[in-house]
This record gives C-alpha cells, sequence and structure tokens, in this order.
C-alpha cells in the first residue's frame, strides 16, 4: 500500500480566510438596513452597485495578474461594501463605481492583488471621491425623507461641517446612537456599529489592539482640542459620532491585510491612526479627511511591526538569559 | 553617470533613449513638468520645444567642451546657458505667441533650466562622447519626454475641460479634477506598464526565450572547469561543502 | 496580558479507546523482522552468511567507521538476506531480513543488585544493549556520556503526550513505571545528577495511581496542557536537564540490571482508519503492515505516519519498519487543508508561536527571496512544534517555510547575491 506525503502537521484547524470577509459583509448589513429605513431603497442600490462593481473590477484585474478571479476570496466585495457604506444616500450611482475602480485598478491591482496590497483599496477608493467630486460626496440629505430624484433632496447640515465651522452645540445621545441626523449611509446609527464591533471583535475578525487605541487616542484628542464651546463630554460624543471616523475605525483602520500582526505593532498603528485622523479633520482641507490619514498610515504598518517586534523579542531574550533559563 | 547604450551608433542612441530606455517611463527623470503643467496639450507642445531647444544646445556645448571643464563646474555652466536660451524662448512665446499661454506655463518654462532632463544627459552622457552621439542622445531624450507629455496632457485636457488645443470636441468634461498631480502620476504609472510590456513582448518576438538547453550548457561549463583543476590529490576538494552549493553536512547523524 | 496571548494550542484527544485496552504482545516467534545494519547512516558490511542462525546478543554488522556502535541482533532467528528500506526518521536504511523461530529456553543472567550499580556499569550496559532514545533517535550511551560531562542537574523521562493520538508512554508507564523509576534513578546515577522526574500529561485518575506505587508524589510532574510543552534547556529554576523518553528509561534499566536488549517498544496504533486502535509492543522491525493488521483497517488509509498529527512524519508504504523512535503509527483517512496561497494578515500565526517568532514574516521573506534580514527574524529558534500551520486559516504551509530558513541557516541561496546580475 502506498500513501502519500504531504507535510506536517497533518491536523489543521477547519477555518477559512474567507469567514473573515463574511463577518464584515454580516455586519455591514444591519447598516444599511437602518439606513434604509431613514431613506427608503435607495441605500441598498448604492450599496449593491459598490459590492457588484467592486467585484467585477477585481475579475478583470485578477486576470492581468493571472490569478483566479477570487470572488471567493471575499476581499473585492467587503472593499465594494465600505466604500458604498461611506457615499452619501443621495450619491448618484456612478460614484461607488467610480470609487471602486479606481479602489480596484489603481490602490489593488497594481501592488499584487488580495492579500498582497499595501494600501487599503477603500481608503484609496473614498480618497479619490472625496478630492473629485467633494461637493456631492458631502451633501448628506435630511433624515426621514425617502429619496426619489436625487436632484430633488431636503439636505442637513452632517455634524461634520457643523463641527468644522464651529456651530456645534449639543447633542442628545440617544439621538446620536440612533442616527437621527444627516451622515452617510453606514455610519450614523452608532448604537448598530458599536454592536457591528462587539460581534467582528468575537469572532476574531477584528483586532481588539488595533481598535481600542484608535478610540482611545481620539478621545483623547477630543478632549485636548475641542472644536466645541460646550464642554469635553460633548466634545467627545460629537467628534466620536460625526464624519465616519468610528466606522473607519471598525472596517478600514482594523484591516488585517493593510495593518501589523503584531499586539505591539497594532497598538501603535491604532494609536498613530487616531492622531493622523484627528489632524487631518481639524487640520486637513475636507470636513472628513479619515481616508487620507489612512493611506498615510497604511505605509508604517511593517514598520511599526518590525520595530516592536525586535523590541518585544531581545527584552524577553535578555530577561530569559538573566533568569538562566535560555543559554 | 554613464549609461551603457546597447550600440554606440546614433541611431541606435536615439531609439535607446527614446523608446527602449524612455527617459520618463523607464528611467523616471524629468517627470515634475508632466505631471504639475502637462495639462493641456498646447502647453505640452511648449515645453517640449523649449525641452529641445536646450537639450540639443547643452549637449552640443558640453560634448565639444565638457572635457576640458572639471566636473564642478559643469552644472553652473549647463544652467547659465540654458537660463540665457529660456530667457529668450520666454520672451518669444510671451510677447510673439501667446501672454496666457506664458502666464499659464509660468515656473516651468525656467525651470527646465535645472531640470534633471538636462543635466542629466548633459553632464553624464554628452560630456563623454562624441557630438554626434550627443545630439542623437538629447534628440533621443527631449522627444522621448516629449511624447509622453504630450500623451498625458491631451488626455487630460479631454478628461478636465473637454477641449483639445483649446478646441471643444464635444466631449463633457467629466473629471473637473483632471489637473490635480495623482492623476499625472497614475496615468505615467500606466504608461510605464504598457511600454514594458510592449518591450517585453517585442524582446519574446526578436529573441525567442532560451530553453533548458541553455542550462544545460551552462551546467556543462561548470563541470568542465571542475574537470580542468587538474589532477586532484585528495577529494576533500571536491567534497567541501563551501566550494559546492547546496550540499549539506552529510554526517549529520 | 498572558490570558489575551497565551501561546501554544489545545488540541482534542484522541486517545480512546486505545488508552483504556491492555497492550497487545507481539511475539517475535514468527515474524519476519528486518534488522538495519547501521542507524547512523555509516557505511556497515553485514557480518552474516544466508541461513546462519542469529541469536540475542549477535553481532550482525560491522561498521567502516570508527567509533560508531556495534549492531547487535535482539531476535533468535535465521538470516533470510538484506533489503533495502526508506524510514520517516532515519532516511535510506539497509537491513538484515531474519526470519523469527521461538527461541530454545536459556537460562536468563542472574539479576544484578540495583543499589551496588556504579555509573560505569550503567554506562556499560546502555552501550551493550543497543538503547536509542525514542525522543531524538540518538544513543542513549552516548548520550548520556554527554551530559555527564556537561554537568547535568535533572533527569526527565519524558512522557508526556499531549498531541491528541498517542497513548504509548502511558501504556508503558502502566505496566511498569517502577522500572521506568528505576530507570531514572539509574540515569542520574550515570550523570551524576541530582534529582529525577517523570513528566506526564494525564488525568487524576490514571496520574494518581503511578505515584502511589512508586511512593513518590512529587516524582510525577504534570505538564500543561497546550500543545506543545515547552522544552528548554533549563527549567525556571536554573537546573540543566537532560531528557530521556520513557521506554529508554524502562530499557536501561531492564538492560543494567538483568543484562537484556532493547528489543522491543510500544506503539499506539490509532487513527480514523482503523478500525480497533491498540497499544501494540513491537520488536523492533517489524513491518508496520503486521501492526495494522491486528488493529484491523475500516477505511482506505491515504496517510500513514510515524509519530503523532503535528510532528509526525508521513510513511511512503506500510512495509516502513517499527524502529526505536516510532512510538505511535497513525492511519488517517482525512485530507489535509490545501493551501490557498496568500497570507489574509489575521495575526493568528503570532499569537500561537511559543518562541515569539513572526512566523508570516518569515514566510513573506522566505517565499520573496529577501533573505538579507531573514536572520534577524530567528528562524533558527523555531523547534518545528507546527501549530502556525495548524492556524493559519489560510492553510499556507507555514512552518515548513520556517524550519527550511532555520536549516539552512537563513542562506537559502544568499550566494546568488555575489553572482547574479540581473
Amino acid at each position: 500500500m502506498r500513501f502519500k506525503r504531504g507535510k506536517p502537521p497533518y491536523l489543521r484547524k477547519r477555518d477559512k480566510a474567507v469567514y473573515m470577509r463574511l463577518d464584515v459583509l454580516i455586519a455591514l448589513a444591519p447598516l444599511v438596513a437602518f439606513s434604509c429605513i431613514y431613506y427608503g431603497m435607495r441605500p441598498l442600490y448604492v450599496m449593491l452597485h459598490g459590492i457588484i462593481s467592486a467585484m467585477l473590477f477585481d475579475g478583470i484585474g485578477n486576470l492581468f495578474l493571472r490569478r483566479p478571479p477570487g470572488w471567493a476570496d471575499g476581499t473585492a466585495a467587503v472593499t465594494g461594501g465600505i466604500i458604498a457604506a461611506v457615499m452619501s444616500p443621495a450619491a448618484p450611482y456612478w460614484m461607488p463605481i467610480a470609487a471602486a475602480a479606481f479602489a480596484i485598478f489603481a490602490i489593488k491591482i497594481p501592488f499584487g492583488g488580495a492579500g498582497r496590497n499595501i494600501f487599503n483599496p477603500a481608503a484609496g477608493g473614498l480618497a479619490f471621491i472625496t478630492l473629485c467630486f467633494d461637493g456631492r460626496m458631502f451633501t448628506y440629505p435630511a433624515p426621514n425623507t425617502p429619496i426619489g430624484d436625487i436632484t430633488q433632496i431636503v439636505t442637513g447640515e452632517s455634524l461634520g461641517s457643523l463641527l468644522r465651522s464651529g456651530a456645534a452645540t449639543s447633542f442628545k445621545p440617544a439621538d446620536l446612537l440612533i442616527g437621527d441626523f444627516p451622515g452617510p449611509i453606514g455610519t450614523v446609527a452608532i448604537a448598530i456599529l458599536l454592536a457591528c464591533a462587539v460581534y467582528l471583535l468575537f469572532r476574531r475578525s477584528i483586532s481588539v489592539f488595533t481598535l481600542l487605541p484608535f478610540l482611545a487616542v481620539c478621545t483623547g484628542y477630543a478632549v485636548l482640542f475641542p472644536r466645541v464651546g460646550t464642554g469635553w463630554e460633548n466634545s467627545v460624543m460629537l467628534e466620536l459620532c460625526s464624519g465616519y471616523l468610528l466606522f473607519a475605525g471598525i472596517f478600514i483602520v482594523t484591516d488585517p491585510v493593510t495593518s501589523p500582526k503584531f499586539w505591539l505593532g497594532r497598538i501603535f498603528y491604532g494609536a498613530a491612526g487616531g492622531i493622523l485622523v484627528m489632524l487631518m479633520r481639524t487640520a486637513g482641507r475636507f470636513e472628513e479627511g479619515c481616508c487620507f490619514a489612512i493611506l498615510i498610515l497604511n505605509t508604517f504598518a511593517p514598520a511599526f511591526d518590525r520595530l516592536s517586534w525586535k523590541a518585544i523579542y531581545r527584552t524577553r531574550t535578555y530577561w530569559q538569559r538573566l533568569k538562566g533559563v535560555r543559554k | 553617470m554613464t549609461n551603457s547604450h546597447q550600440s554606440m551608433k546614433p541611431s541606435g542612441i536615439f531609439r535607446d533613449t527614446g523608446f527602449t530606455q524612455n527617459i520618463v517611463l523607464i528611467q523616471l527623470i524629468g517627470l515634475c513638468p508632466i505631471i504639475l503643467s502637462g495639462i493641456s496639450l498646447k502647453y505640452g507642445v511648449v515645453l517640449t520645444v523649449c525641452t529641445m531647444l536646450v537639450q540639443v544646445n547643452i549637449s552640443l556645448l558640453m560634448s565639444v567642451l565638457g572635457g576640458r571643464i572639471p566636473d564642478w563646474l559643469q552644472p553652473p555652466v549647463c544652467a547659465i546657458v540654458s537660463a540665457g536660451l529660456l530667457l529668450g524662448a520666454g520672451y518669444v512665446i510671451g510677447q510673439y505667441i501667446s501672454p496666457e499661454l506664458y502666464a499659464g506655463l509660468d515656473i516651468f518654462v525656467p525651470l527646465i533650466a535645472v531640470s534633471t532632463l538636462v543635466t542629466y544627459r548633459a553632464g553624464g552622457f554628452a560630456a563623454h562622447n562624441h557630438p554626434g552621439a550627443a545630439l542623437a542622445d538629447a534628440l533621443g531624450a527631449s522627444l522621448g519626454f516629449g511624447v509622453v507629455i504630450c500623451i498625458v496632457a491631451a488626455l487630460r485636457e479631454i478628461v478636465t475641460f473637454g477641449t483639445l488645443w483649446d478646441v471643444p470636441i464635444g466631449f463633457e468634461p467629466i473629471f473637473a479634477r483632471g489637473a490635480l498631480p495623482f492623476v499625472g502620476f497614475i496615468l505615467l504609472a500606466y504608461m510605464a506598464a504598457v511600454l514594458q510590456k510592449i518591450l517585453m513582448v517585442s524582446r519574446m518576438i526578436r529573441e525567442p526565450r532560451p530553453d533548458s538547453r541553455d542550462g544545460d550548457s551552462t551546467n556543462r561549463d561548470f563541470f568542465a572547469e571542475i574537470e580542468h583543476i587538474g589532477d586532484i590529490e585528495n577529494d576533500e576538494d571536491i567534497a567541501d561543502p563551501d566550494k559546492i552549493p547546496g550540499s549539506g553536512d552529510p554526517a549529520r547523524s | 496580558m498572558a490570558l489575551l496571548t497565551r501561546k501554544g494550542l489545545v488540541l482534542p484527544s484522541r486517545i480512546e479507546p486505545a488508552v483504556s485496552q491492555p497492550v497487545v504482545i507481539l511475539p517475535a516467534d514468527t515474524l519476519r523482522v528486518y534488522l538495519p545494519l547501521s542507524y547512523t547512516g555509516s557505511r556497515a558490511r553485514c557480518l552474516l552468511s544466508t541461513n546462519e542462525v542469529v541469536y540475542p546478543g549477535k553481532q550482525i554488522a560491522e561498521s567502516a567507521d570508527d567509533g560508531q556502535p556495534v549492531m547487535r541482533a535482539h531476535v533468535f532467528g535465521v538470516f533470510a538476506g538484506l533489503r533495502d528500506a526508506s524510514h520517516p526518521l532515519y532516511g535510506q536504511l539497509e537491513c538484515a531480513a531474519i526470519d523469527c523461530m521461538p527461541s530454545p529456553v536459556s537460562e536468563s543472567p542472574a539479576a544484578k543488585n540495583f543499589d551496588k550499580l556504579r555509573p560505569a556499569d550503567v554506562l556499560e550496559a546502555a552501550e551493550a544493549a543497543g538503547i536509542i532514545d525514542e525522543l531524538d533517535g540518538h544513543y542513549l550511551y552516548r548520550k548520556l556520556e554527554e551530559y555527564r560531562e556537561n554537568y547535568c542537574d535533572l533527569v526527565i523521562a519524558d512522557g508526556a503526550e499531549n498531541q491528541g493520538y498517542a497513548s504509548s508512554a502511558w501504556a508503558v508507564m502502566n505496566e511498569s513505571v517502577e522500572q521506568i523509576w528505576m530507570g531514572v534513578q539509574l540515569a542520574a546515577l550515570a550523570l551524576r545528577a541530582t534529582a529525577g522526574q517523570i513528566n506526564v500529561r494525564l488525568k487524576r485518575n490514571r496520574r494518581r495511581p503511578l505515584a502511589r506505587r512508586i511512593n513518590n508524589e512529587k516524582a510525577i510532574f504534570q505538564v500543561r496542557r497546550r500543545y506543545p510543552a515547552v522544552k528548554l534547556e533549563k527549567n525556571p529554576w536554573g537546573r540543566r536537564i537532560c531528557r530521556i523518553g520513557v521506554q529508554a528509561c524502562l530499557a536501561l534499566y531492564r538492560a543494567a540490571v538483568y543484562g537484556e536488549m532493547h528489543g522491543s517498544c510500544v506503539v499506539t496504533v490509532s487513527g480514523d482508519a482503523v478500525k480497533s486502535p491498540r497499544n501494540i509492543r513491537a520488536p523492533f522491525g517489524t513491518t508496520a503492515e503486521k501492526l495494522l493488521e491486528i488493529c484491523g483497517l475500516k477505511a482506505d488509509p491515504v496517510r500513514l505516519l510515524s509519530g503523532d498529527v503535528m510532528t509526525g512524519r508521513a510513511a511512503e508504504s506500510d512495509r516502513m519498519l517499527i524502529l526505536p523512535g516510532v512510538t505511535c503509527l497513525l492511519a488517517l483517512t482525512e485530507e489535509a487543508v490545501p493551501a490557498h496561497g496568500v497570507c489574509c494578515g489575521c495575526g493568528r500565526c503570532v499569537g500561537v508561536c511559543h518562541a515569539g517568532l513572526l512566523p508570516f514574516e518569515i514566510v513573506r521573506r522566505v517565499e520573496n527571496m529577501q533573505y538579507e534580514q531573514l536572520a534577524s527574524l530567528r528562524p533558527d529558534t523555531c523547534d518545528g512544534c507546527g501549530c502556525c500551520s495548524h492556524v493559519c486559516p489560510a492553510g499556507r504551509e507555514l512552518s515548513d517555510q520556517v524550519s527550511s530558513a532555520r536549516d539552512t541557516n537563513s542562506r537559502i541561496y544568499s550566494s546568488w547575491e555575489e553572482e547574479d546580475e540581473i
């Protein structure tokens, strides 16, 4: 009887990489559903446009890379989903498609495709749209107005622009939690976002070491440099709930492929991300410059990983040598 | 600082700098004007003409005088001469062709004086070669640059303004921010990729890839060399693991 | 922090039903066994002629190199010829095939007095009996000599099996833990060590009786549940450790006191494809085919492993020999998960590595052939436990690549740096 060889270990965990991406899509679903309650069916169509076009472009791009289409990979669907979730509910349908095209063809494919990209494609797509179509990107309809024709919508003033112009006062926490204010599709329902974060953390699809320092640094910055005159609690609440900061912290900054893998590297990455995002908001040109901050941050991921691992490894080795456990 | 060219004939040098090792797309020299001011075909053509003017003259000059001027003096001489040439060119454009054009280009015409495109080829190549070669190199570099900037500028003009050479061509400008630098970078990147693909394909057509026969012949040469070492008194020379890569420690128990 | 980043894996325990059944003793009477002429890969010449009678203790091979141990037979039988075999642990071996016969009744030598044994006696007995330690495949007498020179504090008989299937160490201890404990004391005597212990990974209902039998609670040491139980040169209290397998300790005792040859070992035969998994005591040189026959197969096995699931090595055919070092034979049906290829960045390999390495980064550099800084990632501290490959959701061969980086000293093709000119 002959047998196969193969490589050890011969027992593997029954787990697939695609489950992480599926978890993200599952987490996006209630956000879109909630937005549909306020705005009608349009957010769902925007999301579908984003996801399907991203997957299509990814398939075409993988032909250039001579790799299999990769729809079973799930990364393109996640990119499309994240891009669409940051669009305004009144965004024209070509905007998520254009963003997905830029994300896939200029950020993902040239660097090697899924798993090899240095920059977050969703952040790249959002940066493209923010730079080129910032007017249309940042016009948000007032909540509870179903959207028919997008040229005739009642616009509302988003929290980000209020903070920027200094005219923000206080909001009731209940209003903020249920998302009763103008904003992008997937980022206003704060309570649901927090539930999604908890779900993703427990499924080990995102890392607590990246998320918590990010939120902590943003909170600290909001306390130290408030843009609101009515106390630090209001400042923290408004800064964390405005724009897509919380959404970016949960879905974009913690993207596994582009963030470091070592726990200490992740902590530094989250903290640096928090500082960059808040700086882009307060000193940047647009009301929400999260995507640019994330693109800058992505370049530091390998450096954080390597340096922090070196530090920990050397300390541990010296300590073990001191105790006599290692020769 | 010298580049190795495939052949030293002027036509070979021209093809080399202009196409096979295109000065912009493969050697990545002179990107700044393309990205920042290659937004309209008119600008592109004007910059090309100015670059060619400066490049040809400076290359001929350096080819004649380069040997006699010490190395540290070459860049300032190039800069002063090209600044003089560009002053004249700028005056011509501003007065006789179109003042708006000159204003639109604002710093990029004088910038050619210190552009890497000029100094790299002048000091690197022209100073060490005879005038014929220097002329071919200068023409290749400036025409290579010119083709690239005109293509990029034409594309950006069509997309941003809907015109080509300031003539509306009935194309709705869909992308009002096409004049931003990142569009230039990405266009250049894709053009470089396309050029690489064209070069690869043409190389494969001309010289079919060597198959394993070549590999065998190299191995045969390697072993022939070993045999030529002569009478080997002890086997340790061959069996020394440092001499033959890949052999591990045989006596590992 | 330790709770969040606890290293190692909890593997499912599949020791039933083999662990509760008594050990099957395979007599050597009617078997054909194949004895290797040399375990260490040195050239050896067979001293037997066809149909020559072989008895326990007879030298069967003469080694061409100096200083190699003498190979002796441990069975009674007739020499039938030479055969080449390949073994997952020892590589290519040349073996002498011996058809065994029931041994004639002979008086066994008188048992020596345990208390009067001296260290030199112990070492001599280990050499004469040809004991090979099943943990690392070294000759025991050489190992004892080396540790004796380099000062050793603590002798551990390693019977801790926390990988899932193997229970042969437990079977041996269940049979004769007193003899194993005496073997540990003999090894401690030979090494001038001050303490000894037996490492186990057992539930209390199995552990307590062992401790009671040797009248020493502290001697039975329970290792941690998680795989791998970390192996360190010194334990945290700074004592230099020598680890020996439990079966080797048992063989040492029997060799020193009774003068018996190290002739058989207990093997756990288990796996999805085996009908009734058992522990079998088989003489060395038996083919795996025979053991599988005893236990029966209920499905077509895809793989045969010598060793447990995580660190076992695959055998090519079922004519693999049972030699010292094989303590577990697994016939598995299920296929391993195929590699999906690209790292998805989850960081689970980093979280599970007990040596504190970055497996994903090492493998990335090996695959992209960036060898300059590879050594600073310390792949040389990897001990090949396989945890990183186990947890990778993309099914990548991390452990294999890190081991190859370690084995080639991170210098896989670094000579290319001088020669290539692309």
